[in-house]
């Protein structure tokens, strides 16, 4: 064969190429935009147990099944355009991510509404009163937001809506670093990041203080990774055959070296890391310790080369829960050991509770989890065997699991370590899919596709599982409005039970609290429930608000909390009670008010 | 004190790329002080608050990935951003405009410094 016919051949393959790609091109655009068109249809309230999965159209799981399809049809290719990745991971975002968003255009979830509420009182106030509640004792993520809002002059509602896949977007850059540090190999990485768009279902990238906190978190794990990184040129076990195990751990210790040989770089990176780090510590509860046990781990396996790093966020963190966090910390320590027993009903045994549509969501989410963190090893055990003996991924994955013992975070820490290890999961599992090297046979194809299949499937059903009660209808939002618009200063706001639109208005001007909050064990004895709640409108001389919403009886309903029939014979005390007056109604809310005394 | 540059030998030392980003905080700053109508307050605040600051920092870590030189200046902004804004809230000085001027300032302050380090390393 002359030069040229080669050269003809490489062009030929080169032109079959572009007009692959390109054709790819067009067939992603059009799945996402087909997936998106059919998550816009879907009305709320959703009108299922199983949440968003069971109302979402055909077109929904079409475009999704083709993305994932195409992904595996990119990523198989000789030479993966990277252009066209980065499109589908954007597209699988968006679709992921922005569903809700698509179909109700406000967002989910009560807890993005009260951070807005906190915002507000930040640029309102323009002070931080940490007496207010834990969220003033750390304060940094509002803080930052709160310029955010007033510079960009974007409405607040509007940067809630889009937060999801703004931080997504963010995280994904930042894990990319952390799995370049493990691996130049490029499909790797791709199939990594795809993997942990699909397995997110943990929803906890709405506007928060952890969600920011997570993205500063993974980005100084990649300066942990690379320009702070260690190695040991003398394997332990050898060490520790020369002189022993004391003597062999000094030698091992003594043989690390710096990955980054310019010290410049090294220092501009610790200087990185720690402003980073102090801004996780002012920024969110838990993150720090989270970030401190996965630096203590690589630390301890020798894989940084300053151990000083862990010391001065350690140190940060000590100052700072003695001023800043002082007088949250008063009334509650932030890390203690819990009862392993309780640790574990609330993480576990208590939310297998509800009505059978909950309780299998809550079983796909377990299974979730575990399928993952499975994979996850079998793919650590694969390389090991390869004798691609890097620890790193392992260590960090299972750095969160520490956290477990020390608190439970309301029943939500196993929530939490399925986020942290979430980078690491994802890059494990990538690593088990994937040849070691050359072309894509068949079954790899088909191995990938149904283990993203089965993943994306997965994460809608558990992500979305709530949607009955979490995804708010217009009537809901209007008659948050209106207990705001209605109720006098320094009055009690009572709501059915949480989640509920609300605390996003005046958030240090009323008393919040709901109805299971008052009634406690008496929730479902009507007439004992009713006394408690007027007895504690009674008490407060400017009277009590009483919200009642559609998401309020359902998510009652589903956690099986209160049965529907009491829900509404509770409403019906409140039309029949002389105390209460009915003050404002929609299709979806009920406000009564209990009025103020008369001075 | 005589290694102590001047604010303006500073800028004059600083590396092209440095020297555009001030220029464009500082220019953001004014505009964002101002009070700018929505869209252009967008831009303003994106290249304040997001890029600028973070950007100098960054520089000096001299990273060679491009994905991570984005990710780190975007994390380095947001952290300073947050820093920034808290300090001017537990002192009770908060105002856009403060803000905004104290965002720039903190990317002119970050790049002298970071500057005036590099210099000190040429020089020793």
């Amino acid at each position: 064969m002359t030069f040229i016919e080669i050269s003809s051949q490489t062009s030929a393959r080169a032109t079959l190429r572009r007009q692959r790609n390109g054709l790819l091109v067009v067939i992603t655009a059009l799945a996402a935009s087909i997936a998106i068109r059919a998550a816009s249809q879907v009305t709320v309230p959703v009108k299922s147990d199983l949440g968003l999965a069971a109302v979402l159209p055909s077109g929904f799981w079409f475009g999704l099944v083709a993305l994932n399809l195409l992904m595996v049809i990119a990523i198989s290719s000789s030479r993966p355009s990277r252009p066209l990745l980065a499109l589908l991971l954007g597209s699988l975002v968006v679709v992921l991510y922005g569903a809700p968003m698509f179909s109700t255009g406000t967002p989910r979830g009560e807890v993005a509404w009260r951070h807005l509420g906190i915002v507000g009182n930040i640029m309102s106030s323009r002070s931080i009163d940490p007496t207010i509640d834990g969220y003033f004792n750390w304060p940094g993520f509002f803080a930052g937001l709160a310029g955010v809002i007033e510079s960009t002059g974007i409405s607040p509602q509007g940067i809630a809506l889009v937060a999801p896949i703004f931080n997504v977007l963010l995280w994904l850059g930042a894990t990319a670093v952390i799995v370049r540090s493990f691996t130049s190999d490029s499909r790797r990485l791709w199939l990594s990041l795809w993997l942990f768009t699909l397995g997110n279902w943990i929803d906890q990238d709405y506007l928060s203080p952890q969600a920011f906190a997570f993205f500063l978190y993974v980005a100084l794990l990649g300066v942990a990774l690379t320009t702070l990184a260690a190695r040991t040129t003398v394997p332990f076990r050898a060490a520790a055959a020369i002189d022993g195990w004391r003597g062999g751990i000094r030698i091992w210790w003594n043989h690390r070296e710096p990955v980054e040989p310019d010290a410049r770089r090294r220092v501009a990176g610790m200087a990185l890391a720690v402003l980073l780090g102090v801004t996780i510590v002012i920024s969110h509860q838990l993150t720090p310790f989270v970030l401190i046990t996965s630096l203590l781990m690589l630390t301890l396996t020798g894989r940084i080369w300053s151990p000083g790093l862990v010391v001065i966020i350690g140190l940060v963190l000590v100052i700072w829960l003695n001023t800043g966090a002082s007088t949250y910390l008063a009334g509650h320590p932030v890390l203690f050991v819990d009862d392993p027993n309780k640790a574990v009903a609330a993480n576990l045994a208590q939310r297998f509770t509800g009505s059978s549509g909950h309780v299998f969501v809550v079983e796909i989410r377990t299974a979730l989890m575990a399928l993952m963190w499975g994979l996850a090893l079998l793919g650590f055990a694969k390389l090991w065997r390869q004798g691609r003996r890097d620890i790193r991924p392992l260590v960090l994955m299972v750095a969160p699991f520490f956290m477990i013992p020390a608190q439970s975070y309301g029943g939500e820490i196993l929530l939490r370590v399925a986020l942290f290890s979430l980078p690491f999961t994802a890059y494990l599992i990538a690593s088990l899919l994937l040849p070691r090297s050359g072309r894509f046979s068949f079954p790899v194809s088909a191995q990938i596709l149904t283990v993203c299949l089965v993943v994306s499937l997965s994460t809608v059903i558990a992500r979305y599982g709530n949607a009955r009660f979490d995804m708010f209808t217009r009537g809901e939002i209007d008659g948050a409005r209106a207990l705001y618009r209605l109720a006098p200063a320094h009055a009690v706001l009572i709501a059915g039970t949480h989640p509920t639109p609300w605390r996003f208005e005046d958030y240090a001007k009323f008393r919040h609290i709901t109805i299971p909050e008052v009634c406690k064990e008496d929730l479902a004895d009507v007439p004992a429930c009713f006394a408690l709640i007027d007895d504690r409108a009674r008490r407060n001389p400017e009277g009590a608000l009483v919200m009642l919403n559609l998401a309020n009886q359902d998510s009652l309903r589903i956690l099986n909390e209160l049965p529907s029939d009491a829900f509404i014979a509770i409403t019906d005390r409140f039309m029949s009670s002389p105390d209460f007056s009915l003050v404002y109604r929609n299709r979806d809310a009920l406000i009564f008010q209990f009025p103020p005394r008369v001075k | 004190m005589n290694d102590m540059p001047t604010a303006g030998a500073a800028f004059t030392e600083m590396d092209r790329p440095t020297r555009v980003i001030v220029e464009a905080a500082i220019g953001c700053a004014i505009v964002q002080a101002l009070g700018p109508p929505l869209p252009l307050g967008i831009v303003t605040s994106f290249v304040l608050l997001l890029l600028a600051p973070g950007f100098v920092l960054v520089r000096s870590a001299r990273i060679d990935d491009p994905v991570f030189l984005v990710v780190l200046t975007v994390a380095a902004s947001m952290a300073l951003d947050v820093l920034t804004a808290s300090l001017l809230l537990y002192l009770r000085m908060w105002s856009e405009p403060r803000f905004a001027v104290s965002m720039g300032l903190v990317t002119v302050i970050a790049a002298a410094l970071v500057t005036r380090t590099q210099r000190h390393r040429r020089t020793s």
